[in-house]
Formats: C-alpha cells, structure tokens, sequence
C-alpha cells in the first residue's frame, strides 16, 4: 500500500517537473540520452534521501542535475569537447520543446534555434529562470555565481534573443 | 526591463518542454522499487560528513574488537572452574566451556543531549531531531571464581519530536 502510494506520489511528481528537469539537462549535457541518464541519477538521489530537507530541495535537485551532468561530462570525456565548441550545449537537434499546432511551430523551432546559439552561461540562467521559475539569488547559488551575474546574465540572453527573433507581432 | 523583453519572457515561458520519455520513467521506476526494500528508515535524512561518518566507524570498530574481547577473555576466566582442561596435540592449554555464561548488569548514564536539524517524515510532519548520548556500562560477574569484567561503550541515541519547522 506505502509503496504503490510512493509509485504514484513520484510519477505525479514527475509527469509535473520533469519535463523541466530534462529541459535544465539539456543544457549541461550533449545528447538527449545523456540527460535523460543524468536526471535519472539526481531525480532518484533526490526522491529518495533530499525531498524532505529543510530549505530548498528543488534547488538542490537542480544543483544535483548539474553536478551529474559535469560528472557525466568528465567521464566521458566530453566535457573539453564542450568548452571548445562555440555552439555550446544542446548539440543534438531533438526538440526542446513541445511542437506548437500550426504556424507557432515555426515560431518554436527559431527560439529553440536561437536558444542553441546563446553562449552556455547564459542559456542556463535563462532556462533556470524562465522554466524553472528560480530567483536571481536561487540561480547563484545553483550556479555558483553572485546573483547579479546572473541577473546580468539573464537580460544578455534575452537581449541577445530579441535580436535573433523577428517579433512576434508587426505593428 | 522594456516591454518588448517581457513580451520575450511570456513568449518563452509559454512553450512547454518536451516530455522525458517512458523509458526514463521505467528505469526511475526500477531503481525506486530497488531502493524501497532499503528505505525503511522513515525519516529522511542528510548524509553524514565525511569527518562524523569515520568517527562512526571508528566507534563499530572498537565496539566490534571490544566484543571480540570479551567473548575470548571470558572463556579463560570465566570457565576456567567448571571447564574441563585438556592438553591439545601441541602439548599447550585448551579450555572446553561447558559453563552458560552470566547474564550482565547494564548501567547507562546520559551525559549530554542536543538538538540537531529538522526534518519531514514521509508524511510530511515537521519533527525534531535530538541527539543523546549516553555511556552504557555492562559488568560481569563469575560468583565462581569473583572474577568480573567491565566494558564501557559509548551510544547515541536520535529521538524525534514534533516541531514547528518555519
């Protein structure tokens, strides 16, 4: 009874978050394959021994995330595959997000487009803010960062995805 | 921050990630029902330091060779009376027990009591943790030969009380 309890409580869980935790994967990890190993690792640390911390679990499944996915990096020896590689993250071209019913689906392809263009360090506090809902002072500390690099971090990547973008609208 | 860049942020957060796939979730799965047989422990709990998890381990050891200890050194004293004594083939002494041994007197003394995070249990009450030590004396006593043995072991103990965690 617990344990079909726990099965259901984790996939409810999941089916809300982890389409996001995949998506903060992803930008730390090369290949979909990659952060799909990565959040399995960290979501599976996380649900069974860091849920009930006091503080800010979810913070530290993010911190969780990204360390797998830089021990991944290690291991594999990708990570200096990565540094040098002006593209950053994301290499693979599975999409990022959710296919959008008729035009807006081409409209989805040029953000993902642009997003794959940002440089990591900005990519990453853009997705930690806008898809993980995290606060400047949250970002810095998953990121190590001060949280005003990282709020200068974000209005760069925003900026630099305007530019990118044609509006959405004319007029 | 001017309109058009909150106008990017709402775009952007209106587009859905992609879902992870089944197999992810199968092999979630998979690990989860691996760990419950382990997960009995129903708080949940901050792994210990490096520096507590070695004290730890320093304390099982001695605790481990003290019982060693006892054990041995009371089939010599203990049954040394009631025993049978025999030479073994290399011509030195052996002792066969057919002796029960004595039950131990247990003296315990709480020496200090501190209390330590907070944390949920599965069900979500907030509790407190509080760490107590205590010092735990068992003495042996052969009314035999008056020969005892003493061993003092150090344990502590984690008891939780509800709490207000905020």
């Amino acid at each position: 009874m617990e344990a079909s309890h726990e099965t259901a409580s984790w996939k409810e869980w999941f089916a809300e978050h982890g389409p996001r935790l995949l998506l903060c994967a992803r930008q730390w990890t090369r290949t979909l394959a990659d952060a799909e190993d990565v959040v399995q690792e960290a979501f599976v640390r996380y649900w069974r021994h860091q849920r009930g911390l006091p503080g800010n679990p979810k913070a530290l499944l993010l911190v969780s995330v990204r360390r797998a996915a830089f021990d991944l990096a290690r291991r594999t020896l990708r990570r200096q595959a990565r540094e040098e590689n002006s593209d950053g993250g994301l290499e693979d071209r599975q999409g990022l997000f959710a296919p959008l019913p008729g035009e807006g689906d081409e409209r989805r392809r040029e953000i993902e487009a642009a997003l794959r263009r940002l440089p990591d360090e900005q990519r990453e506090v853009l997705v930690l803010k806008i898809w993980q809902e995290r606060t400047f002072d949250e970002i810095g500390g998953i990121l190590e960062i001060s949280p005003n690099t990282a709020a200068s971090r974000y209005r760069y990547a925003l900026a630099a995805l305007r530019q990118q973008l044609e509006p959405l609208c004319h007029g | 921050m001017d309109d058009s860049l909150i106008e990017l942020e709402q775009e952007l957060a209106r587009l859905r990630p992609v879902k992870p796939s089944l197999a992810l979730q199968a092999r979630i799965e998979a690990d989860l029902a691996r760990g419950d047989s382990r997960a009995e422990i129903p708080l949940t709990e901050k792994p210990l330091s490096g520096a507590r998890r070695n004290l730890r381990m320093a304390w099982s050891l001695c605790a481990a060779a003290a019982a060693v200890i006892v054990a041995t050194t009371w089939r010599g004293v203990g049954t040394e009376p009631v025993g049978m004594d025999r030479r073994n083939e290399s011509g030195t002494d052996a002792v066969v027990s057919n002796a029960t041994p004595p039950s131990a007197d247990v003296a315990t003394v709480l020496y200090g009591a501190s209390p330590e995070s907070g944390v949920y249990l599965h069900d979500q009450t907030p509790v407190q943790q509080v760490r107590y030590r205590y010092l735990d004396t068992y003495t042996w006593r052969n009314p035999a030969t008056h020969a005892s043995m003493q061993w003092t072991v150090p344990r502590d103990e984690i008891r939780v009380v509800a709490a207000s965690l905020h």
